[in-house]
């Protein structure tokens, strides 16, 4: 059984790095939406804790954005083309049915080519539409007054919150797929270690 | 069409080239015979042989002659005329002619040393010095900042430009004493920038504060005077003041000028405040020359005073009634907006964005907040709603006059607001009612939301809530959302009117485009149990009314249905491999 090098070890640190940011991120705003559920003690510190944790998201998809710009990732795993679009029902049909029978999934991971169609779709959206607007809107809710006319602009506070917290339930249905998904390699623990040391089986 | 033939066009050309010609001649001869103009005036170093004591004379650039016109050769006759100053000086000669020094028989001379224009200049104290000013209040600083011509002249334009100058720091930056970044500092603004030069430099600022007027002519002296009114009230004389902060860097930011000019009170104005309105006579508290002192005022407020003769305030001795309200301006606290309520207190506790470091967003809770929002706990607060009208950045409460041609005369606003007149606003009815004054008024009109003391208790002492949870607000059991109040301007005052908490969320809420509480509510089942269990009529009101508070039902819901799938998902792989 041959290994494939998948991840290089900065889009491994950035990964997991990433992805506690996210965790915090997704505490601090439920406590910050919903305060009678009490995870952190002092209200007063989960807001500055978003705070910080949203700069630090900021400059990890910028760290995540300048790596991929400059080894070139960004074309090869992340832009969907028409063969892409092509193989999707198939992937798609893979996950729904033919996953059950146990047949081989349609698509082999490269190190040049690490996504299927649909993780293009899904990662594509996450990282292009999704990540950028709550980065924008919620630097935006960093200093009210400062944007307060870009605020206005766009239909007041309320609407700003709708638009931040409507994009945060987005990510939350990405990361109950994701971690779902995460467990559907050859083995269930398969593509979590290849996320530790670099290889997939 | 008729063409011109070759004769008619010689002749034009001919006439053309004869007026030519002339004019030409005209101003050869102007030069020519120019020097004989010239020495037509007699030179006066000629005059200054004779009369030795004038040499050196200064008066412009005018010759003797410019003056005693009536000399054509040397030796001049005996008996000349005299010279007339309004010959050149028409315009002042007409102002002065109006003013008391020309109907006191004064004349130009007496003033002016015709010949030395700049040698023994007088000025108003060369004759009027030590003027007492009896009458007018705090002497010394009017005395000390502004000249005799701001009051006793025809001041037209005057500007109050304050210079400080910091020393090598850097303390005051426009973006740190700008504090709601609208290019203009207000009282509040100048009063914490105050706090932060005491703090930071302990007072070392040089503060100059220059009043210059610029004034229509100054010989026209009358004997009316600027009235304090004029100034202080009306804003007749000084309508500009501009700040300089000289650190290293040199700022200039506009300032509100009245910060610099306090109003007074006047009987007009009396009128109108709550005192006025109650019939309360001058006399009724003005009882002897002494100045007025809580006895006075308990003769009326006797309950309100059991109260705050207690507290820290009163306890301490340093603060009396009038400390915080002028019995001449007072209204009430209906018609006080938010900045005006902070203000009072910011009088004396000038530090207190910097006292309040720990809220997060300092600056953004004043601009919902009062400071006995918080440091009153026995008074009633309400989120609190008001019209208001936005000007190049400032905002305006809409008053009853500003509306009351919309509905035709004698009405009651909260009647037409309150369609189906059951006591309470619901966002329907607040919705139509703003979409119609807006359209009348076309005024950048919106509604600004406050969490403000809706019924005043005058204990204010409560101290250190840094202890206190931020979630006495940010929670929906807050305290002021059971006190939910639209202010409606009526003919009589400010009326509160109670509306339905529904109005935040509800769709469209581009009229509330400044109020969104962090923890403010989240969707209950009840609330979906309702809309499903609804008549197919009534469900869309009620959705409307859940509005924003939908995408916490859909993205759970959503949620939910995921995690289901991937349940499925799950059993059935199992179920397959078996």
């Amino acid at each position: 059984m041959s290994k494939i090098y998948l991840h290089p070890l900065p889009v491994r640190i950035w990964h997991w790095l990433n992805a506690f940011i996210v965790i915090m991120l997704f505490l601090t705003g439920l406590q910050l939406r919903v305060p009678s559920v009490n995870i952190f003690s002092d209200y007063r510190i989960v807001v500055l804790m978003h705070k910080y944790f949203g700069y630090a998201m900021t400059l990890s998809f910028f760290f995540w954005l300048v790596y991929y710009i400059f080894t070139g990732g960004l074309i090869k795993h992340y832009v969907i083309g028409i063969k892409d679009i092509k193989a999707m029902p198939g992937q798609a049909l893979y996950y729904a049915y033919r996953i059950f029978k146990n047949e081989k999934n349609p698509f082999e991971p490269a190190f040049d080519n690490k996504f299927n169609p649909l993780q293009k779709l899904a990662y594509a959206s996450v990282m292009f539409i999704l990540t950028p607007i709550i980065i924008i809107s919620g630097i935006m809710f960093s200093d009210i007054i400062t944007f307060f006319s870009w605020i206005e602009a766009i239909g007041g506070i309320r609407v700003l919150d709708a638009i931040h917290v409507a994009i945060a339930y987005i990510f939350l249905f990405y990361l109950i797929i994701h971690l779902y998904m995460a467990t559907i390699g050859k083995r269930f623990y398969s593509h979590i270690k290849a996320m530790f040391t670099g290889f997939e089986d | 069409m008729r063409y011109v033939t070759v004769a008619e066009q010689f002749s034009v050309n001919t006439q053309k080239k004869i007026k030519g010609l002339f004019i030409k001649a005209l101003i050869f001869i102007f030069f020519i015979l120019s020097p004989l103009f010239s020495f037509a005036s007699i030179p006066s170093d000629d005059c200054l042989g004779c009369h030795e004591k004038y040499t050196g004379f200064n008066h412009g650039k005018t010759q003797c002659s410019s003056c005693h016109s009536d000399i054509a050769s040397l030796p001049h006759g005996e008996k000349l005329k005299k010279p007339l100053c309004k010959t050149c000086h028409s315009k002042t000669e007409e102002a002065y002619q109006k003013s008391i020094h020309s109907k006191k028989k004064m004349n130009c001379k007496d003033c002016h040393d015709v010949h030395f224009l700049t040698k023994d200049k007088k000025t108003c104290v060369s004759c009027h010095s030590n003027v007492a000013h009896k009458r007018l209040p705090a002497p010394e600083k009017h005395l000390n900042n502004l000249n005799c011509l701001t009051c006793h002249g025809k001041p037209r334009h005057g500007e109050i430009s304050i210079e400080i100058n910091t020393g090598k720091k850097d303390i005051i930056k426009p973006s740190n004493i700008d504090k709601d970044r609208n290019g203009h500092i207000d009282h509040m603004e100048w009063d914490n920038m105050n706090a932060q030069l005491k703090r930071e430099i302990k007072g070392k600022e040089e503060i100059k504060k220059n009043y210059s007027i610029k004034i229509e002519d100054p010989h026209l002296i009358t004997k009316t005077y600027v009235t304090c009114k004029e100034c202080h009230n009306d804003l007749a004389i000084f309508k500009k003041a501009n700040i300089h902060i000289k650190g290293m860097k040199t700022y200039s930011i506009p300032a509100d000028i009245r910060i610099f000019i306090h109003e007074l009170p006047s009987i007009e104005n009396y009128r109108h405040t709550v005192h006025g309105k109650k019939g309360v006579r001058c006399l009724d508290c003005h009882i002897s020359e002494k100045k007025i002192s809580d006895d006075t005022c308990m003769k009326c407020h006797e309950k309100l005073y059991s109260i705050y003769k207690d507290t820290a305030h009163s306890e301490k001795g340093a603060t009396q009634c009038t400390d915080c309200h002028n019995p001449h301006l007072t209204r009430s606290y209906k018609e006080l907006t938010l900045n005006e309520r902070i203000n009072i207190c910011v009088r004396c506790h000038k530090d207190y964005i910097n006292k309040h470091k720990w809220l997060p967003n300092t600056v953004l809770h004043f601009r919902y907040l009062e400071c006995t929002s918080c440091h009153s706990p026995g008074s009633t607060k309400s989120m609190l709603f008001n019209f208001v009208v936005r000007d190049e950045e400032k905002t305006k409460p809409i008053q009853y006059e500003d509306i009351k041609d919309i509905f035709g005369k004698d009405l009651t606003i909260g009647k037409i607001i309150d369609r189906d007149g059951d006591g309470m606003v619901y966002y329907d009815e607040l919705i139509d009612f703003f979409n119609k004054i807006k359209n009348r008024l076309n005024k950048d009109l919106f509604i600004k939301s406050s969490i403000l003391v809706t019924n005043p208790y005058h204990n204010f002492s409560q101290k250190n809530l840094k202890n206190k949870v931020c979630n006495e607000c940010h929670s929906e059991d807050a305290r002021f959302y059971n006190s939910m109040l639209i202010s409606i301007p009526e003919k009589k005052g400010m009326v509160y009117m109670p509306v339905k908490k529904t109005i935040l969320a509800a769709f469209p809420t581009s009229i509330f485009i400044d109020m969104c509480l962090l923890g403010e509510g989240k969707i209950r089942p009840a609330e979906i149990r309702a809309i499903l269990k609804a008549n197919w009529k009534d469900k869309p009101k009620l959705v409307n009314e859940l509005g924003f508070k939908l995408i916490d039902f859909i993205g759970i819901t959503i949620s939910f249905i995921i995690l289901g799938v991937i349940i499925i998902h799950i059993i059935l792989r199992i179920v397959v491999k078996k």
